[in-house]
């Protein structure tokens, strides 16, 4: 027990295996959480991810083309009002001087309307201000011009007003045929002390040859003010000849400045190309694009055929490995085309920011998902450990509380297996262990009472035992148990048996001299067997000796007795019974049968029987090879001993002849039974004193027991058995 | 053993069957002791009793004694040869009413 203890006290023990299962439960329901949890994470960044990644080139592109339609429509919008702008600067330049050469006519072929106006030289102090200013060529006398000069002076109003009143055409002149000129504007320093000929300057050559207003190309000023382009146009006399021409120039920085705000964006750029497809202006113009239209003009000759055709339009173009959109229009006063160029990179470069914020913030909030599920792997393993430990600790106490008391009721159980009734157990867990231990307290009390009993059972049953040994002891002491019985007695050769079924039986036998000569046989049984039937059997027996001896005949005999042992009978117990009288000297036989089994009677020749009808005779007489004669000595079968009071008996009698022998028996022996419940009858006894009816009484009578015995072997012996044989010698 | 009762009025009737020794006889014995305090007339079927042994005869002697000591009767009917061999050769068969075949 104490070993068996330790064997299971450490790996396979309930408070091991409830903790183990504790901590089990607990660590996978973590486990499986956190797995659960960090599934979760990473499944939404991977979504988060690719969604936002999505979104961000989406967006991208979206805003990207967004940008580009709206940088394009700007470009268009752009181009267009740019050249619009151009030409009409262009264009009232164009109306000014058309305005000049009109007037001009007037004065020159009306010089009757007309005040003789002196026109003044170019007087330095004027530099700054809006001044009309008279110049003529070197090799040409005032004088010359004198009246022609005065005549036109009168133009200097007009010439005035418009520089003041104009953005763009600060200097209006005219030339004469005469060489005589009149300029206005604010640059009287230049031209101060100065000779000019406007015959042979651009302007000059090319408005005389046209008939309306005509642009120059851009030419050198004379007076070093830089490059430039003039609107000309010639006045006429009467006679259609060309007297003048009316010009206004317009400075090229003016158009520069006009292309120049031609652009868009930081990086954006105009071009003006002329007739000839010549950039003649590429302020601020990226090199390598100016360049590369210069030089590789076949590369974008889809480009310029579109601009040199004068049309209208926007088309992208890649110029080593970058991209530009370029949009173009011609103008309309000039022959000229306003070509502007933005890099797509500017346009989009918005887009390619948000999209790069978008993958950036992306990436971003992807480490952030990445630190959360760090931290939850982190945040997982302190938790597994503290539950770990916390688990192991609860479990610990858990599985403690659960296998104490337990290990409590192990103890007691084992002190009750001991044989130590007096433990107690007591456990308020409040749960079925407290059930159990009420319910071992319970089977202890139970168990204790029990054994108690039981014991005082035994002691009892011991006793009884004890006494019963005493009791069959003394009832077979009762019967005649010394053989030869009658050593001194040559007639009779008598033996007698009595094997009780239980401690004690009711058969009895008995066998004494009532007087020197007589013999008296008793067979009997009591009803029922064990200790009721044996003081039915002390009893009944003393009294039929006493009554034998007291000189009674068997018939006076079981008639006192049967009066004796009905009184107080209420159990209604009864005693079969046989008594016979031997005369030993003469063979009388006088007997009387109170309901007992026929005896049997063995004679060598045939002794005469009172036949009676309904005598007790089960069976036919016999006779065996030696002549001998088994018979069953007829009786009327008289009523029990015991019944009723006052019952007649009948006595019989016979004669006996020497080497008759009486075989008496009780129905223990006819009732045996066998192992397939078979009785052995009156006719197997028959068959067996047959056999053994040679045997003197002793080994006769043992015989036929053992025959019995080996009939019923294996069966428990049901009923006493009793044997009484006698054999008459005769003297 | 087993025994049947059947009441009809005053008149109690056993149906014995099986073996009537000393481990089934208090049995009977206690079925006919209280028989005999409600019925007037007790009879009792033995065709089917196979066997019947000092204690089984005691019983119907307790049986018989007690009707007469009452005033009441106990018959017995349909007895087997075999049963009938025994009351006869106990001196039964003068003793108890037995209606024979």
């Amino acid at each position: 027990m104490k070993t068996k203890e330790k064997d299971i006290s450490q790996k396979t023990s309930l408070k091991r295996k409830i903790s183990s299962l504790l901590m089990v439960l607990s660590l996978t329901t973590l486990v499986m959480s956190g797995i659960i949890t960090l599934i979760g994470v990473i499944y939404l960044r991977m979504n988060t991810a690719s969604i936002k990644k999505d979104l961000g080139y989406s967006v991208a592109l979206d805003s990207q083309q967004a940008l580009e339609s709206l940088a394009l429509e700007k470009l268009s919008i752009l181009i267009n009002t740019r050249v619009g702008l151009c030409d009409s600067v262009l264009m009232a330049i164009q109306e000014k001087v058309f305005l000049i050469a009109y007037k001009a006519g007037e004065i020159i072929n009306n010089p009757e309307r007309f005040l003789p106006v002196v026109p003044l030289p170019a007087d330095e102090r004027n530099h700054g201000i809006v001044a009309s200013q008279f110049l003529r060529p070197e090799n040409v006398p005032l004088s010359a011009v004198r009246a022609e000069a005065n005549l036109m002076g009168n133009i200097q109003d007009l010439l005035e007003g418009i520089s003041i009143g104009s953005s763009y055409a600060k200097t209006g002149y005219i030339g004469m045929e005469s060489g005589m000129f009149i300029i206005t504007d604010t640059g009287s320093g230049y031209r101060a002390n100065k000779s000019f000929d406007p015959r042979v300057r651009p302007w000059y050559i090319l408005g005389k040859e046209s008939d309306k207003p005509v642009w120059t190309d851009v030419y050198l000023d004379a007076f070093d003010r830089g490059e430039l382009i003039s609107c000309a146009m010639p006045f006429f006399d009467r006679n259609g000849n060309v007297v003048g021409v009316a010009a206004i120039n317009m400075y090229f920085e003016t158009l520069v400045d006009l292309v120049k705000n031609t652009k868009s964006g930081e990086t954006g750029f105009a071009l003006m190309l002329n007739e000839n497809g010549d950039i003649i202006i590429s302020e601020n113009g990226d090199d390598a694009v100016v360049q590369g239209l210069t030089e590789k003009r076949t590369e974008f000759s889809e480009l310029f055929n579109d601009i040199m055709e004068g049309k209208n339009g926007i088309q992208r173009i890649a110029l080593d490995g970058r991209e530009f959109f370029f949009g173009y229009s011609a103008l309309e006063a000039l022959p000229w085309h306003l070509v502007t160029v933005i890099d797509v990179m500017e346009i989009i470069s918005p887009a390619l920011n948000i999209r790069n914020n978008i993958i950036r913030r992306t990436d971003e909030s992807l480490l952030r998902y990445d630190i959360v599920m760090f931290s939850i792997v982190a945040l997982f393993l302190i938790l597994f450990t503290i539950v770990l430990l916390v688990a192991r600790y609860v479990s610990k106490i858990f599985a403690k509380t659960i296998s104490e008391p337990i290990m409590n009721l192990t103890d007691a159980a084992s002190k009750i297996a001991e044989g130590n009734f007096s433990v107690n157990i007591d456990i308020k867990t409040g749960d079925e262990i407290e059930v159990l231990g009420a319910s071992v307290n319970k089977m202890t009390d139970d168990l204790h009472k029990h054994l108690e009993h039981k014991l005082s059972l035994m002691i009892e049953n011991h006793r009884i035992s004890a006494e019963l040994d005493v009791a069959n002891k003394i009832q077979l002491s009762m019967l005649p148990c010394i053989f030869p019985a009658f050593p001194d007695r040559d007639e009779i050769d008598i033996f007698a048996m009595m094997k009780p079924a239980k401690e004690v039986g009711g058969d009895f036998y008995d066998f004494f001299f009532i007087d020197d000569n007589t013999l008296a046989i008793v067979i009997a049984d009591v009803s029922e067997k064990g200790v009721p039937s044996a003081l039915v059997m002390v009893i009944a027996k003393t009294l039929i000796k006493s009554k034998a001896q007291a000189g009674l005949s068997p018939k006076e005999v079981f008639e006192s007795v049967n009066n004796i042992l009905n009184e107080n009978n209420d159990a209604a117990m009864f005693v079969t019974a046989f008594l016979g009288y031997l005369d030993l000297r003469t063979g009388v036989f006088k007997y009387v049968n109170a309901g007992h089994n026929p005896s049997v009677l063995v004679s060598k020749q045939k002794i005469e029987q009172e036949k009676d009808n309904s005598e007790n005779n089960p069976i036919e007489k016999q006779i065996d090879e030696d002549n001998l004669h088994y018979e069953w000595l007829m009786a009327k079968p008289d009523f029990v001993l015991g019944g009723f009071r006052d019952i007649l008996y009948t006595q019989k009698e016979i004669i006996f002849e020497p080497g008759n022998m009486l075989f008496l028996y009780t129905d223990g022996i006819t009732e045996a039974i066998n192992k397939n419940n078979e009785m052995f009858e009156e006719e197997k006894l028959l068959e067996a004193l047959k056999r053994f009816s040679r045997l003197n009484a002793k080994d006769l009578t043992e015989s036929i027991r053992k025959e019995i015995e080996d009939f019923s072997v294996g069966v428990e012996q049901s009923d006493d058995i009793t044997l009484l044989v006698l054999k008459y010698k005769g003297k | 053993m087993i025994v049947t009762i059947m009441k009809e009025s005053d008149v109690s009737i056993f149906l014995v069957e099986g073996k009537l020794d000393s481990s089934t006889s208090p049995k009977l014995q206690e079925k006919l002791m209280l028989a005999l305090n409600e019925a007037k007339k007790i009879r009792m079927d033995f065709k089917d009793v196979e066997y019947i042994s000092s204690a089984g005869l005691r019983v119907l002697l307790l049986g018989e004694k007690t009707a007469r000591a009452t005033g009441k009767s106990m018959t017995i009917y349909n007895v087997p040869d075999r049963v009938m061999s025994i009351f006869t050769m106990t001196g039964f068969a003068d003793m108890l009413n037995i209606e024979t075949k």
